[in-house]
């Protein structure tokens, strides 16, 4: 395996945990870790990260505290929540585009580090689109486990998803063929933390 | 003057004196004995009286009205002569006569027989008015005695007290001998009273239209039997019986009385004995609606007075009842509470919650439920539930409420709230908690196998080391969730130096500043309390300050256990140790630490579960002393201390005896 020479940042307060995703994916990226959100705002300002796996809960900044920073600064970053708390619709406020539930085995880790970074090279609107069919995904799989209701939210986000599909759909003469097929070759689907 | 003229004149003194015929006929004789005559008797269908003769013997037949007689009898010659008025013949009068009578005398005994038939005639005349009079006095006296005995009947209060009341009448002023009362029941008439001539065998229950009984309660109308050898369903209990009355007592049953000659009962007795029976009727009926209306009091009396639940009235102004209930409810006796405004009696907070009928808005039977609280004068507090409707009593709009106390219900909801709080706590860590050092320990073995580095199978030792303690910890919150039954006099100091020594505390101090108080508690479950209290202080006592804590803990991590992470630092350096401070307060304990203390804007989190800012701490500790406080029914909170430094925790809500 070579390196491809992208960044990837991994938060979580247990270092153990950073310590075990750091050698699973040192192989092939650049991997910095940081136990407290604190320290990953830091590293943030610091290097060109291109991927952040970021844990939900924490003591101090929490992970949605960091992800809120990320999107409001535009860091030019993907962000997959990797988190042992389970997904509720309150998800669809966050600006992740993939979310993990713990424990995660080192195939997921690996291709959604994967895809987030084949996903960086789509425009925004596309990358808008991925996102939020990421939450969808997880949503109805929640959903379909018993674990939560789906309400308006769902909906609305349904809405936009649709809204999303007919404006990309407007350009898809600025797409070639093969790009389109691409761009759509890997939709969220199973792999975003149903367990 | 001749003898006839002195007969005459006896006679008519004799006829003017009589007070009745038979004083008359006697008088008349005795007359006529003395104007001469050896002897006199007068005759009608018999000797009627006699005198100077012992047993005369009429002739078969007497003279005719218009003549006088002479004639040979066995004692003698004798003169007959008629007693008539008219047409109408009284009788004959004879006496002893030597001759036969001379035609001038004989108008003159005409006269004397017409003087006597006459007097008898008026005499017969006064007689039977008198007797007539005497009847009628009979019957007044029995309508006297039948309404005494209605008045009587009315002060009964059982049904059986007013049918032996009609018997004794039935025997007593009616004179009925033999007779009894059946009640309809069931389709059938059923003996309830019988007169003492009645044998009680004879008295049968019947269906209520089989003989003359079933006939006179089915036609509600009297009946009289003459002779019930004649009547064909008659059916008389007794075979010695001939004659009935039976008189329906209406929609009750009837009354029957019996004799053993015919034609015993007249349509006066009849008459009577309806009477009477009416009497019974009315009575009967007034006592069953006397006896629906009491029982429905009752009931009613009943269900407000033994109501689990308080039942009030009351307007704006007051209330106008309350129940016993309600007055145990209230913490007030009844005289109070109607002197008492509503508001007094619930809490301020709820007062707008109460239903008001001054507004208008409210219409009679509009209804409500809502909770309020309660309050007494002692300060306690009761959770009910108001369920109301506007009613009209005494002429005006008011509100009928009736009151629930579910201030245990509250309660049970409470632990029931709390006791899902910690199920989903422990769903939280099953679900959240373990998912990381799970992730570690599985993401370890994968490397250890792959690279055989000694580091990954360390790591993943750690990461089970951590789910152990966390489990260890789940069950210990499980434990401590339960509600402390009974409580003991436990010193504090007692405990708390008990507590101190379990707890690894090589290089820290303990200050206990309680002298000899004591609390009311679990001594158990009182000791793990401070020990989570301790071990708070002692794991995050370092000397650091607050903002190198954080980061400072975190690389320590790595290199040591995570049991003992602080401890060691702290032993490693005796100028390191942290000293904890145990006190009284008026109504609990404190314990507080000279460490570096928790920030401020964290003092409401650190008990929550899994708050932690060691890295390796499982965030429990904090989390069961929090328990441990409310199934105590305490409080504990983190409060800020006067310097830059130092944690403080401080118990209260305890009962704390010196």
């Amino acid at each position: 395996m070579t390196n491809t020479g992208a960044e990837v940042l991994v938060v979580d307060d247990d270092e153990a945990l950073t310590d075990v995703y750091a050698a699973w994916l040192d192989d092939e990226y650049d991997v910095v870790t940081a136990t407290t959100g604190s320290v990953a705002l830091d590293t943030l300002d610091t290097d060109d990260v291109d991927v952040v796996l970021l844990d939900r809960r924490m003591p101090g900044l929490s992970g949605e505290d960091v992800l809120e920073r990320i999107r409001h600064a535009e860091y030019e970053c993907r962000v997959a929540m990797v988190t042992g708390v389970r997904p509720n619709t309150d998800v669809v406020e966050l600006g992740f585009d993939e979310y993990l539930l713990k424990p995660v085995d080192r195939d997921d880790l690996t291709s959604t580090v994967e895809t987030l970074l084949d996903r960086s090279k789509y425009d925004d609107k596309l990358q808008e689109l991925y996102s939020l069919m990421s939450k969808r995904a997880l949503l109805e799989s929640e959903a379909e486990d018993g674990s939560i209701q789906l309400d308006t939210s769902y909906e609305d986000l349904v809405d936009r998803i649709e809204d999303l599909r007919s404006q990309i759909n407007d350009t898809v003469t600025d797409f070639g063929h093969d790009d389109f097929r691409v761009a759509f070759r890997d939709l969220p689907n199973g792999q975003t933390g149903s367990d | 003057m001749t003898h006839e003229r002195r007969l005459l004149s006896n006679v008519r003194r004799a006829a003017h004196r009589a007070e009745s015929v038979v004083d008359l006929h006697d008088g008349v004789c005795r007359a006529v004995v003395d104007s001469g005559p050896d002897y006199a008797y007068v005759y009608a269908s018999g000797v009627e009286a006699a005198a100077g003769i012992e047993d005369p013997a009429p002739p078969e037949t007497p003279p005719d009205a218009e003549c006088v007689e002479t004639v040979d009898a066995d004692a003698g010659r004798e003169r007959h002569v008629p007693l008539s008025d008219g047409d109408d013949r009284h009788g004959t009068l004879a006496f002893a006569a030597a001759d036969a009578v001379d035609p001038a005398d004989t108008d003159t005994l005409l006269a004397a027989g017409s003087t006597v038939a006459l007097a008898a005639g008026k005499l017969a005349n006064e007689a039977a008015n008198r007797d007539l009079d005497s009847e009628l006095e009979v019957e007044r006296r029995q309508f006297r005695k039948l309404h005494s005995i209605a008045a009587q009947m009315v002060g009964c209060e059982e049904e059986q007290s007013i049918y032996h009341l009609a018997i004794d009448a039935a025997e007593n002023i009616l004179e009925f001998d033999i007779c009894g009362i059946d009640v309809a029941r069931d389709g059938h008439l059923v003996p309830v009273a019988l007169s003492t001539g009645l044998d009680s065998e004879d008295s049968i229950r019947r269906p209520d239209d089989a003989g003359v009984a079933g006939q006179t309660y089915q036609n509600n109308k009297r009946v009289i039997v003459d002779d019930v050898t004649a009547v064909d369903d008659a059916e008389p209990a007794n075979e010695a019986y001939r004659s009935v009355l039976s008189v329906p007592i209406q929609d009750v049953g009837v009354f029957q009385a019996a004799a053993e000659r015919e034609a015993a009962f007249s349509e006066r007795d009849a008459e009577l004995a309806e009477l009477l029976m009416s009497h019974v009727g009315e009575t009967l009926s007034r006592l069953w609606s006397d006896q629906a209306l009491r029982e429905s009091e009752e009931k009613y009396r009943t269900v407000i007075e033994q109501s689990h639940d308080a039942v009030t009235i009351h307007r704006d102004d007051g209330y106008d009842f309350v129940n016993p209930r309600g007055t145990e409810l209230f913490g007030r006796d009844e005289a109070t509470i109607l002197e008492t405004d509503v508001r007094d009696v619930v809490h301020p907070d709820d007062h707008e919650k109460l239903t008001t009928v001054t507004d208008g808005a409210a219409e009679v039977g509009d209804q409500e439920t809502f909770e309020a609280r309660v309050q007494r004068p002692d300060g306690g507090v009761r959770h009910c539930e108001f369920s109301t409707t506007i009613i009209t009593y005494q002429g005006e709009p008011a509100v009928l409420a009736s009151i629930r106390d579910i201030t245990e219900r509250k309660e049970r909801e409470r632990e029931l709230e709390r006791q899902n709080e910690r199920l989903d706590q422990f769903a939280g860590v099953v679900s959240h908690d373990l998912r990381s050092p799970l992730n570690v320990a599985a993401g370890s073995l994968d490397l250890a196998r792959e690279t055989g580095d000694p580091e990954h199978f360390d790591r993943a030792a750690d990461a089970l080391d951590r789910m152990n303690s966390l489990v260890e910890d789940v069950l210990a919150l499980a434990r401590q969730g339960q509600l402390v039954d009974e409580t003991e006099s436990v010193s504090l100091a007692d405990a708390a130096s008990d507590a101190w020594n379990s707890v690894d505390t090589p290089a820290a101090t303990i200050n206990c500043e309680v002298d000899d108080a004591c609390v009311a508690a679990d001594h158990g479950r009182l000791l793990e309390l401070f020990e989570n209290l301790f071990r708070n202080a002692v794991e995050h006592g370092s000397t650091h300050n607050r903002t190198a804590q954080q980061s400072d803990d975190a690389v320590e991590h790595g290199s040591t256990s995570p049991d003992s992470g602080a401890q060691q630092d702290a032993s490693g350096d005796g100028s390191d140790g942290v000293t904890v401070t145990v006190a009284t307060l008026p109504d609990g304990f404190a314990v507080e630490d000279d460490g570096p203390g928790i920030p401020e804007d964290s003092l409401d989190d650190v008990f929550e579960r899994g708050f932690t800012s060691t890295a390796d701490g499982t965030g429990f500790g904090l989390a069961i002393v929090r328990e441990i406080a409310e199934a105590h029914d305490w409080r504990v909170d983190a409060v800020p201390t006067d310097g830059d430094r130092g944690a403080r925790f401080e118990v209260t809500g305890a009962r704390v005896l010196d």
